[in-house]
This record gives C-alpha cells, sequence and structure tokens, in this order.
C-alpha cells in the first residue's frame, strides 16, 4: 500500500512536470522547487499553485498516519525497545530518510524534463539552460524545509485527531485557503500583510537566518508536541487510539 | 509476577478496564475467556506497556510501567494481526527483530522454528505462508528471546489440531522454566486443557478468579 501511494507521489510530480510544460507563459527553472512565479494575473498563479499542489496532496497522503498508525508487527518491534521514545526517534529518522529519496526523485524528475525541453522544445531558459549550484542547494533546502513542516504538521494533528481529517484538514483547507489569502494579498497589494504562500517564489526572497531560525523553532515545536502526545498515547492497533 | 493495583481506562467514555486487581504469579499459566469485547485484549495491552491506564498501577517483576520502565524488560508477544515481513523468509524476519534487543542466538532462532515445524520451509518468503503457518511464525516471535513473561491473544487461531498440540506443549515447557504466561481465547474449554488458572473477563473487569484481591 504505501509503496503504491510513493509511485502515485512520483507519477504525481511527472504530471505536474507536463501540466508546466502546457503554460504559455515562461516558468521558471525547476518551478516546483523555485516555487509560482508573482505575478498580477490571479487566475495564472491560481492555476500555477493548483500544479504545484498536485503532488503534496499524494506526499500527505503518503505521510499519512506515519506516527499514529502503529501495526501488530510494530508492536512486536515496539515492547522490544526499552523505551517509547527510541521508537519514535527511529520514526523521525526514517520519515526525514523517506522525505528526502522523495524530493531526490523530484529533482530527477524536474532535471530530466528540463533536459527534456532544452533538447525537444528548443527552450531557451530553464534549469539547464544557465543554473547556479548554490542557488540550487538553498532552493533545496528550503523546498525540503518546507515539506518537512507540512508533512510534521499533518502528523502533529494525525495523533490527536482522525487521520481522514487531518488528511482533510492539510489539503482541503491549508492548501486552499493559502491560495486565497495569498489572492487576497495581491490583490491589496499593500504591505500590511507579510503573508507569503509556500508555493510562491517570493519564499525565496523572505529567506535568511530569521526565516531558518522560525522554521526550526516551528519544527522543534511540532516534534516536542508529537514527542509529547507518543508518550501519552495509548496503541490499539492500527489507526485507533485513545 | 505481573500485579494489576486499580487499573482503570476509559476510552471515548466507554469503561474498557474497570477497576482490575489481580496477581499473576510466575511459572503459571492464566487464561482468559470473555465474550468479544469483554476486553481480554485490552489487559494484554495494559501489561505489555502498549495501553496506558487512566488510573491505577501495573507492576511486572517489582517495577511500575509507565514510571520506572515503559514496557516489561523481557515480553514476548503475539497481539493484532502480526503480519511479519512477506519478502523475507521465517529465519530472516526473526534476526531482523532479534537485532533490536540482540538476546537472541542462531541457535534460538533455529530452535524455536524447530519446535513451531517452520524448520522445513527454510528460504520460503512469509508471503507464501498460509495463516497456519503466520501464526506459528507468530508463535516462534513470541518466545524465540526466552522472555519470561508471555502475553498471547487468540494463539489457537488458525492452527490445525497438530499445530493446537504443539503450542499446548510448548506452553506446558515454558511453564517449567518458571515463565508468567497469559492467554486470551474464546473459548473456555480449550483454555481449561492447559491453564492453571481460567478467569472471566467481563465487561472490563476480572469478575473470577483466585489472584483477585
Amino acid at each position: 500500500m504505501r509503496n503504491r501511494l510513493f509511485r502515485l507521489a512520483l507519477y504525481a510530480s511527472l504530471i505536474q512536470q507536463i501540466l508546466f510544460w502546457t503554460m504559455k507563459e515562461e516558468i521558471p527553472k525547476l518551478c516546483f522547487f523555485y516555487g509560482v512565479p508573482l505575478t498580477r494575473q490571479v487566475t495564472y498563479h491560481t492555476m500555477m499553485f493548483g500544479y504545484w499542489f498536485l503532488p503534496i496532496f499524494f506526499v500527505v497522503y503518503y505521510f499519512s498516519g506515519y506516527f499514529s498508525y502503529v501495526d501488530g508487527y510494530e508492536m512486536a518491534i515496539l515492547i522490544r525497545y526499552r523505551k517509547r521514545s527510541t521508537f519514535f526517534w527511529n520514526r523521525l529518522c526514517s520519515l526525514i530518510r523517506e522525505l528526502t529519496i522523495l524530493v531526490g526523485m523530484q529533482l530527477l524528475i524536474g532535471i530530466g524534463a528540463d533536459f527534456a525541453s532544452l533538447r525537444l522544445l528548443g527552450a531557451r531558459g530553464g534549469f539547464l539552460y544557465d543554473w547556479k549550484l548554490d542557488e540550487m542547494i538553498v532552493c533545496l533546502m528550503n523546498y525540503f524545509v518546507v515539506m518537512l513542516i507540512i508533512i510534521l504538521l499533518q502528523n502533529l494533528l494525525d495523533m490527536y485527531l482522525e487521520s481522514t481529517y487531518c488528511c482533510n484538514a492539510m489539503v482541503n483547507v491549508f492548501i486552499i485557503i493559502s491560495v486565497f489569502v495569498y489572492n487576497f494579498h495581491s490583490s491589496l497589494r499593500s504591505g500590511i500583510f507579510r503573508l507569503v504562500n509556500i508555493a510562491m517564489h517570493a519564499r525565496m526572497d523572505v529567506q535568511g537566518m530569521e526565516m531558518y531560525f522560525c522554521m526550526v523553532l516551528i519544527i522543534c515545536g511540532m516534534i516536542g508536541g508529537m514527542r509529547f502526545r507518543w508518550k501519552k498515547m495509548s496503541l490499539l492497533g492500527g489507526k485507533n487510539r485513545d | 509476577m505481573i500485579k494489576l493495583e486499580h487499573v482503570v481506562k476509559k476510552i471515548k467514555n466507554k469503561m474498557i478496564l474497570d477497576d482490575i486487581n489481580f496477581v499473576f504469579h510466575e511459572g503459571r499459566i492464566y487464561g482468559l475467556y470473555g465474550i468479544n469485547g469483554s476486553g481480554k485484549t485490552m489487559i494484554l495491552r495494559a501489561i505489555s506497556g502498549l495501553l496506558l491506564p487512566d488510573g491505577g498501577e501495573i507492576w511486572v517483576d517489582g517495577k511500575m510501567l509507565g514510571k520506572d520502565i515503559d514496557f516489561p524488560e523481557s515480553i514476548g508477544l503475539i497481539i493484532e494481526n502480526m503480519e511479519m515481513l512477506g519478502q523475507y523468509d521465517a529465519k530472516t524476519n526473526l534476526e531482523i527483530i532479534g537485532k533490536i534487543k540482540k538476546v537472541a542466538t542462531v541457535e534460538d532462532i533455529a530452535y524455536i522454528l524447530e519446535r513451531v515445524g517452520l524448520q522445513q520451509f527454510d528460504g520460503l518468503k512469509v508471503k507464501k505462508y498460509s495463516l497456519g503457518m503466520k501464526q506459528r511464525l507468530n508463535i516462534a516471535q513470541a518466545m524465540f528471546e526466552n522472555p519470561d513473561c508471555i502475553l498471547l491473544d487468540e494463539p489457537f487461531n488458525a492452527l490445525d489440531d497438530e499445530g493446537r498440540r504443539m503450542l499446548a506443549d510448548l506452553l506446558l515447557e515454558e511453564k517449567g522454566k518458571g515463565k508468567t504466561i497469559i492467554i486470551a481465547h474464546h473459548y473456555r474449554e480449550e483454555l481449561e486443557k492447559i491453564c492453571d488458572e481460567v478467569l472471566e473477563v467481563n465487561a472490563g473487569a476480572i469478575v473470577c478468579g483466585e489472584g483477585n484481591f
């Protein structure tokens, strides 16, 4: 089941690249890393947001119940650890490892698509046309951290609510509202609301030590919350818990 | 020795464990029987540290669960549908699990696989096992590390007559080594054949048993 979901997330990344190709306007290189460009056309960037978020839906489903779903085999593993927290940290490490693989595969798909557009479509731009390694590493880190925050937030909710509600909360509420918030913000064109949608290219402009410090704080806070809940959670098999 | 003192657990306003007071002694086999949803499995979960009670204390070999230890230090458990890793054979599965505690030797694994009758299927992937063979592997998983306390939830499920006899012999042998064994099962008659004491569980409480206090 999990393998199938993993493959689905990769197919979604592939479809995302194809959808980016269909855009007539110039799109930035490795759009899913760099984010959706800022425009004044609401329809254009809403559509771009939709494309950008497409693999995220599947990634969110893939990591759904990562901590709260414990089957019989995992119970047999769990009781052999001296402490509950050992199992938690092991799970966290494997979550980060799997996310790294997913992002790596997305990167390969992106570079492959870029190569194809350069060779097959004769594009005059794109990552392979004028790539900068330092810029790419920053983008990659940024993207990875943003993904990690989304997944940790979902799993934190997952430990308190039903998995289905959490996926819905992440996909239908968080993602869709964030697009509307951005549209609302851009329509105001004022600096009062400094809300930056995670999908848009502008997140690259707000990076800096403060931004990373803030992100690290958020991640630590969420991991702390999850660990606290894990220590107090009864594991009743499957998705069931108290 | 396992001691449950005023153990209470409520989930979604339903009383799952209702003031359980009981002592399980070493060298004895205890059977828990009762209707579906009576709380047999929940008692096993509470003893294994998977279920955290709202009130009361659980002591295993003088250590309090949730305070001194998170899980009993020496425990074997069958609970839920324990699907092992299908891409490996039985021996590899036990070796993988054994790497956590590092107490079982290669000889221990070979011995238990022989006892449960899986030695002849060496090399066969678990995904090709029948239900009965999977259950035998679960039994092996619970016992290969030679734990002091063995908790088995419906261990007779999917076993043929020969398998049931094998399990009964194995449990009696483990009892002889001074282990505490608790079995949850639907049928009292089957439990009475091997258990020193059969306890009736009803609505989250042990309603009869010598160990009640």
